[in-house]
């Protein structure tokens, strides 16, 4: 009955495609057939969702499994959402379309904070409790990763695992542990009792937060026997030897990210002191050659892309990375397969090179420097000179480029005004750049992008004890940089730093906030960060309801001594090294990229002759 | 080589837009390793040609898509390799070799044969579906260009319609539309027309509507675009 209705309000939505399922490569099973029933969830609309590699290794790692179906499951749109409460529709997966609060596990993805309010929405919709303590045997265990997941106290009490690091292995773990805990019939506690014992598993009802009368943490202890006192992060060793889906879903969609993605290597050696992925994904692991070109010969074969793309932090630093674009070209140009390169860095490659990737794609070019001056680029350890960024630029526009997008960030550490100047200067320069290449002429082809987010720290940089300069701070650099940025081509567009700041106030969160985001979804919001939705008076509410100021996670310094609310959990990186990077920043001193020297960043700690 | 292949879209994928039918279509060819012909220039793409899309939500076993390829295949065996790789709910049904020069498909079907399955119908159904066909106008409301409201007769586009199985529960319409580039009309159109006109508007009536084939105007009548191509 339940899959009429569907049937039926999917066609009264838009875009019905997102909720529809049977794509090619959609993996059919008998849910009778299974002991697991596992619905991984990406707490997002499906396009969105669906261009996360990592949602897809872990799809078809556990649908290897005999003994487990996992499904897929977005966040509904509004307009879905509403039609699924009026007709009393739970979430359900799309694969079966069966709700999913009769499964076993229904795993989050966290990507980015701002879907906090989206997990807590997906959990109302399936008819599961909300809060952890209040869910028995009947229910799902509710669990998370992803890289919000190494802070993931803000959702603390929704949570009842959490999984730090890489899941290619723990998942098998866990699936393991669960199909012996369902055999013996013990009680829900005790199946948290065995996760707790799998490496890089954490469950945060096993741990008391106390605090000091200042509001900061006392301490962060095992309130039970057997519990690891820290949680180490997950990594996989060998990038050849895990698995890695020689299939993928395509969807009819299209979504963000619609091609083949190849991930080339994990982790990154650059070190910039903003960059949180570049210190949790350490160590640098490479695929080798071989294996790509294994890879996406058997991926191109089972979906028919036309396109497919190299993935990783910083693509252009991969070894072997010219070699391996012209075996790709070879191999697949012929057979009308084009290439994607994110984050290009043209500076490192040859220009016959670049030639030759402009026959098969035109894009546009982005080009971060992340910061005006030289000074402050120190600051942030961006080993990027404005001679780099003119030598890219000039070959560019030589190239016939005249669209180009350069990205900064705003409110970075020790930032002045000297800093908004140098954003205007380079504008400046690059245009001159231009002119000067195409003898002033064709002028009005020129475009270029100058495009601002504000710094949010995060938790595991060098930067986690900073405090992020307050809304209004941002916004008259923000204004500032509008009349600075009035030249010719150029046009200028900032994000909005009502978000930057709730984003935040969550990366560096603690339980408390968990009342917060409570408070905040019954007031209605969710989808955060889509501007059509984002309401940001009602979360002013909703601090305000729960007694708690924003400014003391977002705009506070803190101190060496502070115990952070994810001192428990270990990415490898320590404490002590950041601390000493975030030292250097603040006098300004680089730090060279650890493939050329070893900074003892502690990573190595996690096994010998991991880095390369 | 050019091969005119007749498709049917049924079941969940009723809902997956034209542009998205064409790109399923287009990988599904790269996974049959089909040797389709692709364009010149800048971006070069799959030389195939397809009919006036389908509206979302309406299912057909009577699509056609024109495929160029650089060599010979034999039209069965492009059927059963693109079987196997396609997603559920599309379907490859005949595949026949045309004459390259023949005219585009796209420029010669002007008529399409639909049925319309009325869950829960009117009373009265089969009376008042005659009356209202038998009106000489039949005047609808359409959004031009610009925001302004286009009146439409749709009368003449209506050229066969009757009640072809009627039943309490749901009875079917069977009618052949005008369903060409000139003129066009999306039986939803005349459904909510009809439904407006057999003055219960305010009830939303639920309806699925299928499409059974496309005609083209021949010497000797209508005929679909297979018989066409084979020749008439």
């Amino acid at each position: 009955m339940n899959k009429a209705v569907i049937d039926r309000i999917i066609g009264q939505v838009s875009k019905p495609v997102r909720y529809m399922g049977n794509e090619y490569n959609m993996i059919v099973k008998d849910p009778s057939e299974v002991l697991i029933r596992f619905a991984i969830a990406f707490p997002d609309v499906y396009e969105v969702g669906m261009s996360h590699l990592g949602i897809k290794i872990l799809y078809h790692i556990m649908n290897e499994r005999e003994d487990t179906y996992c499904e897929r499951v977005f966040a509904p749109w509004v307009d879905m959402e509403q039609k699924m409460r009026e007709n009393n529709i739970p979430l359900f997966a799309l694969e079966t379309r069966d709700p999913v609060a009769g499964f076993d596990f229904l795993g989050f993805t966290l990507q980015y904070e701002m879907s906090y309010t989206n997990v807590i929405n997906m959990l109302d919709l399936a008819g599961i409790p909300l809060m952890s303590r209040e869910r028995d045997k009947s229910h799902p265990f509710v669990i998370a990763g992803g890289p919000c997941a190494y802070n993931a106290e803000p959702l603390a009490d929704f949570l009842d695992l959490v999984v730090m690091g890489e899941g290619e292995e723990v998942v098998n773990q866990l699936l393991d542990e669960y199909r012996e805990w369902k055999k013996n019939g013990a009680d829900r506690q005790d199946f948290l009792i065995r996760a707790a014992g799998i490496d890089g598993v954490y469950v945060p009802a096993f741990y008391d937060v106390d605090y000091n009368e200042d509001g900061t943490i006392g301490s962060i202890k095992p309130n039970r026997e057997g519990v690891p006192p820290v949680i180490r992060k997950r990594i996989v060793r060998d990038l050849d030897n895990v698995y890695y889906p020689e299939t993928m879903i395509v969807p009819y969609m299209n979504v963000v990210h619609d091609r083949v993605t190849l991930e080339v290597f994990r982790g990154c050696t650059r070190g910039c002191r903003f960059c949180q992925a570049g210190m949790i994904y350490r160590p640098v692991r490479e695929r080798s050659m071989s294996r790509l070109m294994e890879l996406a010969r058997e991926l191109i074969k089972n979906t028919g892309y036309e396109e497919i793309s190299l993935s990783s932090l910083s693509t252009s630093d991969y070894s072997q990375l010219e070699e391996l674009i012209k075996q790709f070209m070879d191999e697949f140009q012929s057979r009308r397969v084009s290439f994607a390169l994110p984050s290009l860095r043209i500076d490192s490659f040859s220009r016959e090179f670049i030639e030759e990737m402009i026959k098969v794609r035109k894009a546009g070019l982005t080009f971060a420097p992340e910061a005006g001056t030289q000074r402050l680029r120190d600051v942030i350890n961006k080993g990027v000179t404005d001679e780099d960024l003119m030598n890219s630029v000039t070959q560019a526009f030589e190239l016939g480029w005249d669209n180009v997008k350069l990205y900064f960030m705003i409110g970075l550490p020790t930032e002045t005004e000297e800093d908004l100047d140098g954003i205007a200067d380079l504008a400046r320069r690059v245009r001159a750049c231009y002119l000067d290449i195409n003898r002033g002429k064709q002028a009005h082809r020129l475009k270029i992008t100058v495009s601002t987010s504000s710094f949010v720290p995060k938790p595991f940089t060098p930067f986690q004890w900073v405090a992020q300069d307050s809304i209004d701070l941002l916004r008259q650099k923000q204004e500032l940089l509008r009349d600075k940025l009035r030249i010719k081509s150029v046009t200028y567009d900032w994000h909005d730093s009502e978000l930057s700041f709730l984003e935040a106030v969550f990366a560096r969160g603690d339980r408390r906030l968990g009342k917060v985001l409570l408070k905040a979804w019954e007031m209605g919001c969710k989808f955060d960060g889509w501007a059509e939705c984002f309401n940001y008076p009602a979360w002013q509410e909703a601090f305000r309801t729960s007694e708690i100021e924003p400014e003391f996670y977002a705009n506070r310094l803190r101190d060496k001594q502070e115990v952070l609310p994810w001192d428990h959990i270990d990415v490898g990186v320590t404490k002590a090294f950041l601390w000493r990077e975030y030292e250097k920043a603040l006098r300004g001193e680089l730090t060279p990229d650890c493939r050329e020297i070893c900074h003892g960043c502690g990573i190595s700690r996690l096994g010998g002759g991991l880095c390369p | 080589m050019r091969i005119v292949v007749k498709y049917a879209k049924e079941g969940r994928v009723k809902y997956i837009s034209h542009l998205e039918l064409m790109r399923t279509l287009h990988r599904a060819l790269r996974r049959a390793d089909i040797p389709v012909a692709f364009s010149q220039g800048f971006n070069p793409q799959p030389r195939t040609a397809f009919t006036l899309p389908l509206p979302v939500g309406m299912t057909s076993e009577g699509e056609y898509m024109d495929i160029i390829l650089e060599s010979y295949l034999n039209p069965e065996l492009l059927c059963q390799r693109m079987n196997e790789v396609l997603p559920n709910g599309i379907t490859l049904l005949r595949a026949v070799e045309v004459d390259e020069s023949l005219s585009s498909l796209m420029s010669l079907i002007e008529r399409a044969v639909y049925l319309i399955t009325i869950y829960d119908p009117v009373k009265d159904m089969d009376k008042k579906f005659n009356d209202f066909l038998k009106q000489n106008e039949i005047i609808i409301r359409k959004d031009g260009k610009k925001g302004k409201q286009r009146l439409i007769n749709i009368r003449p586009m209506i050229h066969k319609a009757g009640i072809v199985n009627f039943q309490k529960t749901d009875t079917v319409i069977e009618a052949v539309l005008s369903t060409g580039s000139r003129e066009y009309l999306n039986p939803n159109d005349m459904m909510d027309e009809f439904i407006a006109y057999a003055g219960e508007g305010n009830i939303e009536r639920s309806y699925t509507v299928h499409r059974v084939d496309m005609l083209i105007s021949s010497n000797n009548g209508w005929i679909t675009p297979l018989e066409f191509g084979r020749g008439g």
